[in-house]
């Protein structure tokens, strides 16, 4: 619209109807732009707000329709599973009155039954906006037609927008805008805004199902996460339990047959002797692979801890030669213990946890090695003491030396010759030396032999701690 | 209810040399084989052995013996080892005269004892001769 000139005073008063027209419809056109803008910003703080629960979201909705769209009643229809029915979810109208509320509410039990004769699944099926004043065909047999003529009287609807929801290419639900207006006097700016809607509407619908998706999956997942958590707590006090439980009956077991052994019950024969030695043998290893599994059990609940003392490391790798002896002389094997040149200082050790490498570094040897012999040394290198348990036996096989100190892993060659073997010695070895700051030592050729052992720090200022 | 063994008969029994050193231990133990394998030892090797079999009875039995060594287990009915060493310690009775037994591997016994000043061993780590051994250091060195 632009000013009028002077000269063209004369005119103005011919047009002063048709710019009044004008301005009447500008303004109109303003206030719709604004209603339209007004009901999208409110969809998208719905989407936006912190409420995602499907039912409130499009109880939400339909308020905000039924009161800033100005239309009479709103309602939205969600989909089940098989798309072939929609339960009300939603309904609402613009004002607060309680026959009006009344009417509305016939509407709440309802649904949509998605049979070719209905004209919303004309609509579904078009993926448009369709108008029809049948809501009764719509709604049918879920609303009686008492109530179809309580809702026309009460709310004035004379025509229902029937309005697809839809996102990503699925179909959400239905949403129906009731009108009172006359089909052919629906205005195009309806009809727009009411399209315009129905696409933000799928939206914010398809978000709230996404995020109530997701939250239910969290929610199973948290579960069984919680559940997984609490077998795995139980299993590991179990195996606490069990192996405190087997200790108690083996300190008798082992403490009686050693008495025998020692003559506190009488002289034994040879063959007496004997047997009672292999049962002891028994007792003492099941000692440790309790030992090796509660250490397990407390390394995956987090309870294996490094307890250090001074420690003469040579001395302990003395005593352990010394207790497998016997055991390497019954496979004929020579175990030899090569002592360090000059005395080791001392150094801070967990004991218990160092003894229990040293020994399984000693028994696999005797038991992987055929013929040869068993070499222990202990010496100190720089700031370190080293100790090497070098066999003749089987070795291990290339592709198996990675995996070797992986827990429970047994290599082929091992398994075969020792059935019985847990795969948890050397996973605790490592561990063991590497709490310590230490490293692991380990070559070996199939067939040749291999070398186990480790290399411990000594802390410096300790020398003149030296025992013996 | 508590027993007091006889050196002789044990020693009849053991074969071992009698060394009736008169040395009085008190072993507060409520497993009856761990208790008879540990009386039987050390009776053979000349201790008079007191045995006591719960808590309560360990500490009625210390203050009726005067004991030169306790041997307390820790999980023991009635009072536990650490309850019962807590009562001596407020009777005045010198700590140092205890050794305790478990069979916890766990740090937690040891702590405890630490904390207490009294010794301490592992009972399935060791065999009845290493505790007699470490029995007789402790006179030794006493």
């Amino acid at each position: 619209m632009t000013k009028p000139s002077p000269k063209a005073k004369t005119d103005v008063s011919a047009d002063i109807p048709h710019i009044t027209q004008e301005m009447y419809k500008q303004n109109r056109e303003l206030a719709e732009r604004n209603k339209m803008l007004m009901l999208l910003r409110k969809i998208d703080e719905i989407v936006l707000s912190s409420e995602t629960e499907p039912h409130a979201v499009a109880q939400r909705i339909v308020h905000a329709v039924s009161n800033d769209g100005d239309f009479p009643v709103a309602g939205i229809y969600l989909a089940d599973r098989r798309k072939t029915k929609m339960v009300a979810v939603g309904i609402s109208n613009r004002s607060g009155k309680i026959a009006e509320i009344e009417a509305q509410s016939k509407l709440s039990q309802t649904y949509i039954g998605l049979h070719s004769s209905n004209p919303a699944t004309q609509a579904v099926k078009r993926h448009k906006v369709t108008i029809s004043p049948k809501l009764l065909s719509i709604l049918k047999p879920s609303l009686k037609p008492a109530d179809e003529q309580e809702i026309a009287a009460v709310l004035g609807v004379k025509n229902y927008f029937l309005c697809p929801l839809e996102s990503r290419d699925e179909l959400l639900g239905l949403m129906i805008i009731g009108t009172t207006d006359k089909a052919t006097n629906i205005s195009e700016f309806d009809h727009t805004l009411v399209e315009r809607l129905t696409g933000a509407i799928g939206i914010a619908i398809d978000n709230a199902l996404l995020d109530q998706d997701l939250q239910e999956a969290t929610k199973r997942l948290r579960t069984a996460n919680r559940h997984l958590k609490e077998l795995d707590r139980a299993k590991d006090e179990f195996i606490s339990m069990a192996s405190h439980q087997l200790r108690t009956p083996l300190t008798s077991i082992k403490g009686y047959i050693s008495m025998l052994l020692e003559g506190d019950a009488g002289k034994l024969e040879d063959e007496q002797r004997e047997f009672l030695n292999f049962a002891y043998g028994g007792a003492q290893r099941m000692v440790n692979l309790i030992s090796d599994l509660l250490n397990v059990s407390r390394m995956s609940a987090g309870r294996f801890f490094i307890e250090k003392q001074a420690i003469d490391l040579t001395k302990l790798v003395t005593e352990e030669v010394q207790a497998l002896q016997s055991h390497a002389a019954d496979k004929q094997l020579k175990l030899v213990l090569v002592r360090p040149p000059s005395p080791l200082p001392m150094i801070d050790l967990d004991e218990n946890k160092t003894r229990q490498v040293i020994m399984n570094f000693i028994d696999n040897a005797i038991y992987y090695t055929k013929k040869g012999s068993i070499t222990v040394s202990v010496k100190k290198s720089g700031n370190c003491a080293i100790l090497m348990v070098e066999d003749t036996g089987m070795g291990v096989p290339p592709d198996a030396q990675k995996k070797l100190f992986t827990k429970f892993f047994r290599a082929d060659n091992a398994q075969s010759a020792r059935p019985d073997g847990t795969g948890l010695g050397l996973y605790l070895a490592k561990r063991v030396i590497q709490d310590q700051g230490g490293t692991i030592i380990f070559e070996s050729v199939e067939g040749e032999g291999s070398t186990f052992g480790f290399c411990l720090p000594i802390k410096p200022g300790a020398n003149h701690d030296t025992h013996k | 209810m508590t027993r007091i063994s006889d050196p002789h008969d044990a020693q009849l029994d053991t074969g071992e040399t009698a060394r009736p050193n008169g040395k009085r231990i008190v072993l507060a133990e409520d497993d009856p084989f761990i208790s008879r394998m540990y009386d039987t030892k050390l009776s053979g090797a000349g201790y008079a052995i007191h045995l006591a079999s719960n808590g309560r009875e360990a500490y009625e039995l210390v203050k009726t013996v005067a004991p030169d060594l306790v041997m307390m287990d820790i999980n023991m009915p009635e009072l536990t080892g650490f309850e019962v060493i807590t009562a001596l310690k407020n009777d005045g009775f010198d700590l140092k005269k205890i050794i305790v037994l478990t069979n916890s591997p766990d740090n937690a016994d040891r702590d405890k004892a630490k904390e207490f000043g009294v010794d301490f061993m592992v009972k399935a780590d060791m065999t009845p001769r290493e505790v007699l051994e470490k029995i007789n250091s402790f006179f030794a060195k006493s």
